[in-house]
């Protein structure tokens, strides 16, 4: 994005990519609109060897540096500027059900499970289930800057298997990511980082019981008809329309399970309040919640009798699981039932349980190498502090946790542990 | 006589009944008329910049994305490109403007690269701009 800034300011460029990494390159490239660019491809890694390794890779390329700089020309490309974002193309095919799979597939337009295809039928059904007009234009998704518009969200609604009464749920999603991605939201970084980050979906309000969204036991696991589709259909729509295709623009190095599907909803039986509360929300109100997530991490405590005990366990594995972007999106908590009992009954209130968590899940400054990727991210405050046995909290301040009641029985939480951007809500409209 | 009746009276049977059978779903063969789920990508093409022919007495920038090494690299390609054109000029940007290391950081937005890339034009002046990018 950068040098095709530099571009536009009418300096030529030459881009120096690794083989593995040009098709992100290149993907990038076309979402902004331009025909082309001047690659000088290197070969994989250039991060992670010695010196001299990334020197030899530097002679190898040099005298293709010189020619895309001096030698290299655009490809011209047509405009697509006289397409529309609606009505939606349409595709005619003869064969059975599972043919249309296979070519679904070959499309890249499935996550590798069967979908239901999208006849008009269907996605007029499916439109039915939302006041929004078909031809709306929700936004622009990242990397490849598709038009989303609720006919999309409906077309791919059908192909994941939801029901049309699921259609608020995400065109309400995808209105909420579409503002902030106007105003920074790291939706991009999401979409093609070799991180395993996923957006989880949290319905909440009580809307949540009216459609099935789960938030009891198992509530991330299968079986729950809401949350196994709507979290399906959401993935769905990143990767079609936004075309986050792994292994290339979306380039997670393992990527995660959550990219099928990841939906819940969360408790209304919550001592401190609700998520949607604590995002700006009313207890009426129904919200949904869009939080990029590396990983899930269990709090397993099966012997802690007190609120103290089992928040100290928490701010443990917050502190295992530490990581230079926590401090650019924060933690959502979801206390396990059974847990919420222990720690109500000790009076915590939800600041005090933010600021406990905030000054016992902590690492030392001495894991941090200065000048290193992770040093950046350090409060300034702490960086240069003289001792440098300081503890480095993993969140910026107290109020980056953000603090849920979720799940069934059994003594254990749950911590979503942010990546890139922090938690957005949004009302959910019919 | 009676078999060949018998024979008859089968096939006329098996014709009239053969639409009952259960088929599968799956295997039959139907026209589809199907939404493509993708949705369209509607830009302008992006004119690139005039290209250069010729680096001799050029100003090249280079532009570090912060990822590891890749001032390692930059740097051996200006000295190779002090050898083999001694007349090219080097800004290496990730020294004398560090504000340019960054990736697609969070708060990058296209005023932000526009912006950016008008300062380096204004206060480097530079003919080429090599980029280092991903891991």
């Amino acid at each position: 994005m950068y040098q095709l800034g530099i571009e536009k300011a009418g300096i030529p460029t030459v881009t120096i990519a690794t083989n593995e990494f040009v098709g992100l390159a290149r993907s990038v490239m076309k979402s902004e609109g331009a025909p082309d660019m001047a690659f000088a491809e290197v070969q994989h890694p250039v991060g992670g060897i010695k010196k001299e390794e990334v020197e030899a890779r530097a002679k190898v390329i040099i005298d293709d540096v010189i020619k895309k700089a001096t030698s290299w020309k655009p490809a011209a490309v047509a405009s697509t500027a006289k397409e529309s974002y609606y009505p939606a193309k349409t595709v005619k095919l003869q064969g059975t059900y599972e043919e249309v799979n296979a070519f679904f597939f070959k499309q890249k337009w499935t996550d590798g499970l069967p979908i239901f295809p999208p006849t008009r039928e269907k996605v007029k059904e499916m439109l039915a289930g939302t006041s929004a007009p078909p031809d709306k234009v929700i936004m622009k998704l990242p990397p490849r800057q598709g038009g989303l518009t609720v006919e999309g969200i409906a077309i791919n609604a059908v192909m994941a298997g939801c029901k049309p009464e699921y259609m608020p749920v995400l065109v309400s999603a995808f209105e909420t990511i579409g503002k902030a991605y106007e105003k920074k939201w790291n939706l991009r970084q999401t979409q093609v980082t070799t991180n395993p980050v996923s957006i989880v979906l949290i319905v909440s309000g009580p809307i949540a019981k009216e459609l099935g969204v789960h938030s009891g036991a198992g509530l991330f696991g299968p079986e729950y008809h809401a949350n196994a589709t709507i979290g399906r259909a959401f993935q769905t729509i990143l990767r079609n329309v936004g075309g986050a295709h792994s292994p290339s623009p979306n380039q997670a190095t393992h990527g995660q399970s959550g990219e099928f599907t990841m939906c819940i909803a969360e408790s209304e039986s919550n001592p401190w309040g609700t998520l949607r509360t604590q995002l700006g929300f009313k207890k009426e109100d129904n919200a949904v919640i869009a939080f990029p997530i590396f990983q899930r991490r269990n709090v397993n405590d099966h012997w802690n009798t007190t609120g103290k005990g089992i928040l100290a366990n928490t701010a443990q594995e917050m502190a295992m699981v530490e990581n230079p972007m926590l401090r650019d999106s924060g933690i959502i908590l979801l206390i396990g039932p059974e847990h919420a009992d222990t720690i109500s009954k000790d009076k915590w209130t939800l600041a005090d349980m933010r600021r406990f968590l905030y000054e016992w899940g902590r690492v030392p400054l001495s894991r941090f190498t200065p000048g290193g990727s992770g040093w950046a991210a350090i409060p300034k405050w702490i960086a240069e502090a003289p001792e440098q046995t300081n503890m480095v909290p993993v969140v910026d301040k107290p109020e980056d946790i953000i603090v849920g009641v979720a799940g069934g029985a059994g003594k254990h939480s749950v911590l979503l542990i942010g990546g890139y951007a922090e938690a957005i809500a949004g009302p959910i409209n019919k | 006589m009676r078999r060949t009746s018998i024979k008859l009276a089968i096939i006329v049977l098996s014709i009239f009944l053969a639409p009952l059978l259960p088929i599968a779903h799956g295997q039959q063969v139907t026209d589809w008329e199907l939404l493509v789920p993708e949705g369209a990508v509607i830009k302008e093409p992006l004119k690139l910049a005039p290209r250069i022919t010729t680096l001799e007495n050029k100003t090249v920038a280079l532009r570090w994305n912060g990822k590891p090494n890749g001032e390692i690299m930059l740097n051996k390609l200006a000295e190779l490109l002090k050898e083999k054109i001694p007349t090219v000029k080097i800004v290496k940007l990730y020294e004398v403007e560090r504000s340019t290391i960054h990736t697609e950081a969070p708060g990058s937005t296209a005023q932000s690269v526009d912006a950016e890339a008008k300062m380096i034009k204004e206060k480097y002046k530079p003919d080429l701009v090599i980029g280092s990018q991903a891991d």
